[in-house]
């Protein structure tokens, strides 16, 4: 029996050394969501659903609000619809993820209509939540690298594979950056087209929720404490802002009371003008170029808005 | 609990530790702990059919010391009736109740008759079809006398739900695995250590090699209108080690966990893609299930020691109730035959016993006739299995014809890593193809081992693909 257990031992241990080896050094590649799990606590957090988390680049943030008083870095701890849509779930992970003694940290709330929305058959009320057993939800270690935890509990959404190809990489400020996106018309209208027709299930399958909604206010208020906070929508091609606004046509609306009511910005970025080239790869998701250009926008917008603030605070002295 | 999940990581290793550190007291105490984790292991699919185990299990376990105990042989027969009544009874229910409802009201339908539809919604416990034959063959044993029926609950009941082979296979033998659990287990190092081999490559034959072909196999059956001939090809044989990695790498597995605690469990595949005629594949493949047709369906029919009219109705009969018990379809029926159309004209010559020994068994490489024989066979085969995997006959049919309709020019996204991997697969069974499995390695040197084990954990690694369940829970 001892010899078994050495040798068995010894294969356990090599096999461990592999994947930590490969964990840590292709991390960024092997998972999409991995990485954000393996930062130390945040400052400044950008918070969203899949067009944040390739949107909105914590990197540009950094470097064109270096010169403010905000406690930098950014981190971007958005994720996709089906993990973080807005949420009591989502907002104690965020809490989580977040230095406590932080006070004057950035917070960008980049908003859907889906991320207020549940489907049909969940009662929010009663704590049912399709992204109940998802990652951030799952997990109890969101600063921990390598990240064994991350590892067993989804397992399945790793591809190592991926460590060849290196279609996409997480960095390690959060930001997700995709390298094989389409080039060709023919791509970009077939994928548009995938993207629509999920719009459409979701709009079938999904109603807003009273819920979230009052979770947002809810976060908006715990941010707070720790810096200042923006509601963002984020620019879409035009069919799809049309499309949401059908689904939701009170929903600038209901941020802006949000907003209002705790004395916060909401920027909205839509309808997009032709001065500017947001792009997108599939109608709502922003390449890295619309990525760029859209994420120095916003920080310009968050640094006029605190020039005013400055202004007016010598104004009154 | 399924093999490839997180979950069995940690239930095998600490279950093993328990039991080993339980080995210095009882037997009792070994069977009694077994019972407990292999409950355990099927109550975490579904707790509530644990009753059903139990009462299959107590039914036979009381009929058995019944039949010993009687001297009359009528009473003897009358019990053993009983058994297979409550056995088949139960299986029936649970796996065929809604296709005897269906094919009834087709049938009216038929006649012109418009028959209420009495379709219940009946969830299929995992491992029925697999325990209930296990149970049978140890009344049916006890009855013919082979067997002594067990005096022990605890070690009856262990034998019936023992974990590894419980849900997929493979279907034990009363005379080889009670036994086993009548004799206290005593740890060997080689016995565990090829159990890890065995359970290593069973893993590489799930994850990387059937679920990497299950993508493809996937896109084809479900849509073959979508997809070119050459697809459809292609789909088709990726099927073969679909069905064969995911079903003999579940085997592996279990016959590997099952080494870990002492019990030598029965080879269930023997390399049958090597088989150079159809007998010789069934000889092969699944050799458990094979085996209990052959000895209680068809030497009690007469076997071929038979007229060539009552050999031709026992093979029919057996392919028919093997397609059968795949499941309840029109499809693994009309399977179940074109196998037998398929093995007829070898019996009918003579031919069906030809090949019993290992293919180049004195050679590496085949011989021409023979790489020939065993490609033919592949072949056959694959085009036979269509009508395994499709959903209906017609569409089996459709998906046939649309191969040879040589539509589309295009071969589709043809995974290299699946082909890869198959290959990689083939190559090292055939180099293991005279072991009992396709990582018998204890022999090579120890840098040959190790370098196999890291690699094929590397391929898990890298290669494998997430899949929560096996082919063959269905059946």
């Amino acid at each position: 029996m001892k010899k078994y257990l050495i040798k068995v031992s010894l294969f356990i241990a090599l096999c461990f050394v592999i994947v930590t080896f490969t964990m840590l050094k292709y991390g960024e590649n092997i998972d999409y969501f991995y990485n954000k799990f393996t930062t130390p606590q945040a400052k400044s957090m950008i918070i969203g659903d899949s067009r944040g988390m390739q949107g909105v680049m914590p990197s540009i943030i950094n470097k064109k609000l270096a010169g403010s008083d905000f406690e930098l870095p950014m981190f971007n701890y958005s994720f996709t619809i089906a993990q973080a849509p807005i949420g009591e779930l989502y907002n104690e992970s965020i809490l989580k993820k977040l230095d406590k003694n932080v006070t004057n940290g950035v917070f960008i709330i980049s908003m859907t209509p889906w991320m207020l929305a549940s489907e049909k058959e969940n009662d929010n009320h009663k704590g049912e939540y399709r992204e109940a057993g998802e990652p951030p939800h799952n997990i109890r270690f969101v600063n921990m690298n390598p990240n064994y935890e991350y590892l067993l509990k989804n397992l399945n959404y790793f591809h190592f594979q991926a460590l060849f190809r290196k279609s996409s990489t997480m960095h390690k400020d959060g930001w997700l950056e995709l390298n094989n996106l389409p080039k060709s018309p023919e791509v970009f209208n077939k994928w548009k087209n995938t993207q629509s027709e999920i719009f459409d299930r979701m709009i079938d399958d999904y109603k807003i929720s009273e819920v979230r909604l009052e979770s947002l206010d809810v976060l908006v208020k715990k941010l707070k404490a720790h810096g200042e906070v923006y509601l963002v929508r984020m620019p879409i091609d035009l069919d799809f802002l049309e499309k949401e606004n059908g689904y939701y046509p009170s929903f600038d609306k209901d941020l802006q009371v949000i907003a209002d009511n705790n004395d916060i910005l909401y920027f909205n970025f839509n309808p997009v003008t032709d001065a500017i080239d947001f792009k997108t790869y599939d109608g709502h998701h922003l390449d890295k170029t619309g990525s760029a250009v859209f994420t120095n926008l916003l920080c310009d917008s968050i640094l006029k808005y605190n020039n005013q603030l400055l202004q007016n605070a010598s104004i009154l002295r | 609990m399924i093999f490839n999940s997180v979950i069995f990581l940690f239930f095998l290793p600490i279950s093993f530790f328990i039991y080993w550190l339980l080995s210095k007291k009882s037997l009792k105490i070994q069977n009694t702990y077994l019972l407990f984790i292999s409950y355990f292991f099927y109550g975490c699919w579904d707790w509530r059919f644990l009753f059903l185990i139990a009462a299959s299990s107590l039914i036979d376990f009381t009929i058995a010391k019944k039949i010993k105990a009687s001297s009359n042989k009528n009473a003897k027969k009358a019990l053993l009736g009983v058994s297979l009544a409550m056995n088949l009874g139960l299986l029936g229910f649970f796996k065929y109740f809604n296709f005897f409802a269906d094919s009834l009201v087709d049938l009216f339908s038929v006649f012109g008759f418009q028959a209420d539809y009495i379709t219940l919604h009946i969830i299929l416990p995992v491992g029925i079809s697999f325990y209930t034959f296990q149970t049978l063959s140890y009344t049916i044993d006890v009855y013919r006398d082979k067997i002594e029926p067990s005096n022990s609950i605890v070690q009856f009941f262990a034998y019936v739900s023992f974990f590894p082979q419980l849900v997929a296979g493979p279907i034990e033998r009363a005379t080889n695995l009670l036994p086993q659990f009548q004799k206290k287990r005593v740890f060997s190092y080689d016995k565990a250590a090829d159990g890890m081999r065995q359970m290593l490559w069973g893993f590489f034959k799930k994850v990387v090699v059937a679920d990497s072909c299950a993508v493809f196999v996937d896109r084809a059956f479900n849509d073959p209108a979508a997809s070119s001939s050459g697809e459809l090809f292609v789909a088709m044989v990726f099927f073969a080690f679909q069905l064969y990695g995911d079903f003999s790498g579940y085997s592996d597995i279990a016959i590997g966990s099952a080494r870990l605690f002492g019990f030598d469990l029965k080879q269930n595949f023997a390399f049958p893609y090597f088989a150079r005629d159809i007998a010789e594949f069934y000889r092969r493949w699944h050799m458990s299930l094979t085996n209990w047709f052959k000895d209680y369906v068809y030497f009690p029919l007469g076997g071929s020691r038979v007229g060539v009219n009552l050999k031709l109705r026992n093979v029919f009969i057996i392919y028919l109730i093997s397609g059968f018990w795949h499941g309840a379809n029109w499809t693994f029926i009309f399977w179940g035959f074109l196998n037998a159309l398929y093995y007829v004209p070898l019996m009918l010559f003579k031919r069906n016993r030809r090949n019993l020994e290992v293919v180049a068994f004195n050679g590496f490489l085949p011989s021409f006739r023979e790489f020939y024989a065993i490609l033919e066979t592949f072949i056959v085969t694959c085009f036979i299995r269509v009508f395994f995997r499709a959903n209906t006959i017609e569409d089996a049919f459709l998906y046939i014809k649309r191969i040879f309709s040589f539509q589309g020019n295009t071969w589709g996204n043809l995974d290299k890593v699946a082909i890869a991997v198959i290959i990689v697969l083939l190559v090292v069974e055939w180099i293991n193809r005279k072991e009992q499995h396709g990582l018998a390695i204890a022999n090579r040197p120890v840098y040959v081992r190790w370098g196999m084990y890291m690699t094929i954990f590397i391929c898990i690694l890298l290669f494998g693909k997430a899949s929560d369940s096996f082919i063959y829970f269905q059946f």
